[in-house]
């Protein structure tokens, strides 16, 4: 018996679905772009606190640096996703692989991003407990 | 808009950016939860608004991360309207992550304010 398999026909955005990717991808973009600054200002001032001695000195300038260039390294991960959704816009034909790229992208881009922000949250109620016991 | 529906593999990577968005809305709101808790102990006025701004802010935006996962959440369990419900997600993620841009615009302008108060012997330190 010889198999008849079709090849699955994917579906092809039309113009007001790809004006909402364009919206995500450009969203994506500058948000990538503002958690970079973030990521640079942590930097600066983790280096203040180093400078200064302040918030008790040890750990606390280091810990802020290596945070901000964790963030900055996050940044960049949000940026991977554009590419493949700009794709669905640049080409013809095979729109839900190329969404379905994005996805994994920002699948990812997410997956660092919530490590970051758990840091974040952990130091938070860190300095939360800390001055409450204070 | 067109009758599509995702494959099992495409479902399974549909999943899996609703999960991990689902964590970070939940990172978001425990944030935002801490901050609003933290402002009831700061002594001043402006640092307790500041920091209670922060906090219904970063709760806004838990909630805004929490948007889409409703229309992820149908692409798995329901057939037929897959393109319908990825549109509206990344219409709502896309509007997440608008917000999240001027939080982040706001929490650049408190580290800049922070490190001149550190320089001017003030800091939170």
């Amino acid at each position: 018996m010889q198999s008849t398999t079709q090849p699955r026909v994917e579906h092809e955005f039309d113009f007001d679905e790809e004006e909402i990717i364009v919206g995500l991808s450009e969203s994506l973009y500058r948000f990538a772009i503002m958690c970079g600054v973030v990521g640079i200002a942590l930097v600066g001032l983790g280096a203040a606190v180093i400078a200064l001695g302040a918030y008790g000195g040890g750990l606390a300038g280091p810990g802020i640096v290596a945070l901000g260039l964790v963030a900055a390294a996050g940044a960049l991960l949000f940026i991977r996703p554009r590419a493949s959704f700009d794709q669905i816009l640049m080409t013809q034909g095979r729109d839900i692989t190329k969404l379905i790229q994005g996805m994994r992208s920002l699948s990812a881009a997410l997956g660092t991003f919530r490590w970051i922000l758990g840091i974040f949250v952990l130091i938070r109620a860190g300095s939360f407990l800390l001055a409450r016991m204070g | 808009m067109a009758t599509y529906e995702f494959s099992d593999a495409e479902n399974l990577q549909v999943n899996a950016l609703r999960r991990n968005l689902l964590q970070v809305s939940w990172l978001f709101i425990s944030l935002g939860v801490l901050q609003l808790a933290a402002a009831f102990m700061v002594a001043e006025p402006t640092a307790r608004w500041i920091t209670l701004g922060a906090g219904i802010l970063l709760l806004a935006l838990g909630w805004l991360f929490m948007r889409p996962l409703d229309n992820f959440r149908r692409i798995l369990s329901t057939k037929g309207q897959d393109i319908r419900h990825v549109i509206i997600a990344m219409r709502d993620l896309s509007s997440a992550c608008l917000v999240a841009e001027v939080i982040f615009g706001i929490l650049v302008a408190g580290i800049i304010v922070e490190v001149m108060r550190l320089y001017s012997g003030v800091g939170l330190g």
